[in-house]
């Protein structure tokens, strides 16, 4: 296997930046990415190998980003698996992308399949311990603990149990989607966020990934009434460190302020907002929100935007996001989920633009 | 009851993704003599109509479609029996085949437009993800489609759409059937691009661009 750096200590300065920007005005507008396709392809290995090497999923990883000059290293792991693949659901890996539940053969069929949801062995269950593994080696390599992830609970059940079924058993038997929701809550998530907490004593915060809590697979309604609350819950029962910050499509909404308050319950702390709505509304009213609410502010620029993109669109929106969102410092830049077909160039491009337009 | 008053809450119970009522409404319309290809078109089809827009225009999203979806199918189960006894037969607008590229697991846009256009009145099948182009092309022509409807969610797999349309031509089979493009990153350019002869941003337009084909070619 080969080798990387032992040090990735100069990405400290990145922290550095990002916590200034989080609370005022930085030397320069941070920037961070997921880029794990992206970077399988530059380390010229295969997904299967990728997603489960720590070494690679590390230290591959931070010389990738590193590479691109991107300031603030994240762990960027097939999060929304883990917890779905240690209770059993089947995990599918392909040789060039992310590995996926195998979505034709849900874990949860019935009821009966409830009490398959129960608290893992963290030692040996699925790919827990190389999770554990590879925050370990972030620590080593960055000198800093990450943020710790987690699936969130929307996005777990519906990978166990199929969106749509899960949507039906919300709207049609909401009693065995409150006992399904409460049981992956309490018996699954909150064990494993408590055990991560123990080993990594360090970690401020603790990030739900729940992409699929995003419209209009759901409504406003069940992000209110179903999703919040238990996220919630698990900040109750595991920490103020807890947030879920990445359902999308407020602008599908007539009041997209509706959709954002609910996203500031489930993550307090900033507000995070991605293309296509930012494109779509435009990062003004993003910003007015968020300074009406005394928050920071995170846009994110697209994925398929980042892949299709000539260099100087690329430029140029980095430039408008950054020109609006980043007034009064309190603003940071992602890049969304960097594809193995995006050109290198372009991600240069956006990072050109980050230093040409986001130095205060 | 008048027919009139039956059709509105036969749509109107799609709607509101009323189960109960649309069965209700199903069963009182055959109780009482209602034409059930009328009941269908003209009122249980309606109220999709309305939740195809709604679902366009943001002010429902699919839990409401499922509902809607589900509703359809309960008072279906109920008019289905006497449409075969009268020996009536559904006509559907067209066949279409619907799947997720190669390498692409992701399906649930994919499922999204198969509800909307089995309940705008078209036959759907839908062979699942990750398909590869010639499993497409096959099921296309045992069930024989009018529509290929192709999926991809990823930039890694959208030139797998690129590839059905060419291994169609290479088969000299590309003007047996429209070829529809959709998913996350793909975009009217692309479908351009790639010879596509129709984009749907949204599963509505799916729909919409699948009545337009279909016009143009009668």
């Amino acid at each position: 296997m080969r080798k990387f750096k032992k040090d990735y200590t100069n990405f400290q300065q990145g922290l550095g930046r990002l916590q200034r920007a989080m609370s005022g005005i930085p030397d320069r507008v941070p920037v961070f990415t997921q880029m794990h396709e992206f970077a399988m392809q530059e380390l010229r290995v295969n997904a299967k190998e990728f997603f489960t090497h720590p070494d690679l999923l590390v230290g591959g990883y931070l010389s990738v980003l590193e590479k691109y000059a991107i300031d603030v290293p994240t762990l960027d792991y097939d999060v929304y698996n883990i917890e779905a693949e240690a209770i059993g659901q089947t995990v599918i890996f392909s040789e060039h992308d992310m590995p996926d539940v195998d979505r034709s053969d849900p874990l949860i069929k019935n009821r009966n399949d409830l009490k398959k949801i129960k608290k893992p062995d963290f030692a040996s269950d699925g790919r827990l311990a190389t999770v554990v593994e590879i925050n370990n080696l972030f620590c080593e390599l960055v000198g800093e603990t990450p943020a710790l992830n987690f699936c969130g609970l929307f996005s777990l059940a519906a990978n166990i149990r199929g969106i749509e079924q899960l949507l039906m058993d919300i709207l049609m038997e909401p009693d065995f989607a409150s006992e399904l929701f409460d049981r992956i809550t309490e018996e699954l998530l909150a064990p494993w966020i408590l055990y991560l907490k123990e080993k990594f004593p360090g970690a401020r915060s603790i990030c739900g990934n729940d992409a699929t809590s995003s419209l209009p697979i759901v409504n406003t309604g069940i992000l209110r009434d179903w999703i919040v609350p238990y996220v919630l819950r698990l900040r109750e029962i595991c920490g103020p460190e807890i947030y879920v910050p990445n359902w999308v499509g407020e602008s599908l909404l007539k009041n997209p302020e509706e959709m954002l308050e609910l996203k500031l319950q489930a993550c307090p702390n900033f507000l995070e907002c991605q293309d296509p709505d930012v494109a779509e509304l435009g990062p003004a009213v993003y910003k007015n929100y968020a300074e009406k609410k005394g928050v920071p502010l995170i846009l994110g620029v697209g994925a398929g935007f980042l892949a299709l993109s000539a260099p100087d669109e690329i430029r140029a929106r980095v430039k408008y996001y950054i020109e609006v969102g980043g007034q009064n410092g309190r603003f940071i830049l992602l890049l969304c989920n960097i594809g193995a077909t995006t050109p290198a160039e372009n991600i240069k491009a956006a990072i050109e633009a980050v230093y040409a337009y986001g130095t205060y | 009851m008048s027919n009139q008053k039956l059709l509105e809450r036969l749509a109107r119970a799609v709607l509101e993704g009323d189960k109960n009522s649309a069965k209700e409404n199903a069963q009182a319309a055959v109780d009482e003599g209602l034409d059930p290809l009328a009941a269908v078109d003209q009122g249980l089809s309606k109220g999709m109509e309305v939740v195809g827009a709604n679902f366009e225009a943001g002010e429902s999203f699919l839990p409401e479609l499922l509902m809607a979806a589900d509703s359809f199918s309960a008072a279906m189960e109920i008019l289905n029996p006497v449409i075969e006894a009268n020996k009536q037969k559904i006509s559907k607008l067209g066949t279409a085949l619907l799947a997720t590229v190669k390498g692409d697991l992701h399906n649930i846009g994919k499922n999204i437009v198969a509800t909307v256009l089995e309940t705008n009145g078209f036959e759907v099948v839908d062979i699942g993800i990750d398909q590869s182009t010639l499993n497409i092309i096959e099921a296309a022509q045992k069930h024989k489609a009018d529509f290929i409807g192709l999926s991809s969610v990823m930039t890694t797999t959208m030139p797998y759409q690129k590839e059905v349309i060419e291994t169609l031509s290479e088969m000299g089979l590309r003007e047996k059937f429209f070829v529809l493009v959709g998913g996350g990153p793909v975009t009217q350019k692309w479908a351009d691009e790639i010879g596509a002869d129709g984009y749907g941003e949204t599963a509505v337009d799916a729909v919409a661009i699948a009545k337009n084909l279909l016009a143009k070619e009668s």
